[in-house]
């Protein structure tokens, strides 16, 4: 009994860790997953589905329309929701992404909006997350630069 | 006492790599507000005035950035973002790092990575290198006359552009001898030692 008595505050202090840590793992507004993920899954656009691969896809899917306002647009996707980005980590909208067993994928206009959402989501944890590829790659650069093959460092530039 | 131990052992995050700082609806908080964004004119401005309080980082791949770049840039590719190795970069207190791509897509990744991860003042470029084309490289002004305002946004483009095409029409060799010169030159202007 004694002995147990001597021990009480290293129970105390197991118990105040172990609250902590269980605090830790449970709450749901905080990452946990490693950033790498994310650059390793948006690399090369490996996380988007553009609007053919989605009409010609086998398995369930949902389709997230990010926009919100003036912004809530235009495609009309089937089986689509819409959840304004800011809205986007609200009780009622977290459990749905959460229990989805289908594909999810967002969508909006703005393609840095979609990528934004993406990559908080992932890195939530949420697994089969795509982005729908707007209809032309705007990470392609359009033009060509064309060097002006006069340009000297003596000019009076510097 | 052992099954305490065992509990906390079975929830204790054994994942060494760093996760986000910011928590979740803080993170989407930041990323819906506009003030992120600053526009190609904007960027313009910097580099006229070769402001030295941003650094501008691309994030497209070494060979696009090595057939054109924004003057002053220097090149974080998106595919190597989780290198540790740019962390020295990525996490300056006194700096404001503007991102961009050719589009808004990778910069946005790169922006809500390097936020999460708790590294401040993070801005975009908005539209990317394809915006500061249509914009700073190709706008002319049409019309007959020409407001106060408008002068000093075509003139702010003009410099820019010039600065732009002079410093990417240099072979690789010289736009470090380049740069040096023009620190010398900021340095003898503000009175210091050569």
């Amino acid at each position: 009994m004694k002995q147990l008595k001597n021990l009480r505050y290293v129970f105390l202090f197991l118990i105040i860790v172990l609250v902590l840590v269980l605090v830790r793992s449970f709450n749901t507004n905080l990452f946990k997953q490693d950033p790498g993920n994310a650059v390793e899954a948006a690399q090369n656009n490996r996380n988007s589905i553009t609007l053919t691969q989605l009409g010609s896809l086998k398995t369930q899917y949902l389709v997230i329309n990010l926009g919100s306002g003036g912004k809530f647009d235009s495609v009309q996707i089937k089986k689509s929701i819409n959840i304004p980005i800011e809205n986007l980590l609200d009780q009622a909208n977290r459990t749905i992404l959460k229990e989805s067993k289908d594909e999810i994928i967002l969508y909006s206009t703005d393609v840095s909006t979609t990528a934004k959402a993406w990559v908080i989501l992932n890195q939530l944890g949420l697994k089969k997350l795509f982005i729908l590829a707007p209809e032309e790659n705007t990470e392609v650069f359009k033009y060509k630069f064309q060097p002006d093959t006069t340009v000297r460092l003596e000019n009076d530039s510097i | 006492m052992l099954i305490g131990l065992g509990i906390i052992l079975a929830f204790l995050p054994f994942n060494t790599a760093k996760s986000f700082q910011l928590k979740a609806d803080e993170l989407l908080s930041k990323s819906v507000s506009d003030d992120i964004y600053f526009s190609v004119d904007q960027v313009a401005r910097f580099v006229s005035n070769e402001d030295s309080t941003f650094q501008l980082i691309d994030v497209r791949n070494a060979e696009q950035f090595k057939a054109c770049n924004i003057p002053g840039s220097i090149n974080i590719p998106f595919n190597d973002f989780s290198n540790p190795k740019w962390e020295v970069y990525l996490n300056q207190k006194g700096l404001k790092n503007i991102y961009y791509g050719n589009g808004d897509q990778s910069a946005s990744y790169a922006w809500t990575i390097s936020t999460g991860l708790g590294y401040g003042n993070n801005f975009i470029m908005k539209g990317g290198l394809n915006e500061w084309y249509r914009t700073v490289m190709l706008s002319q002004f049409e019309g007959e006359n020409i407001t106060p305002r408008e002068n000093a946004l075509f003139e702010n483009r003009f410099n820019a552009r010039k600065i732009f095409t002079q410093i990417n029409s240099l072979p690789d060799s010289l736009k470090k001898h380049y740069f040096n010169a023009k620190h010398l030159q900021a340095s003898k202007l503000d009175g210091g030692c050569e």
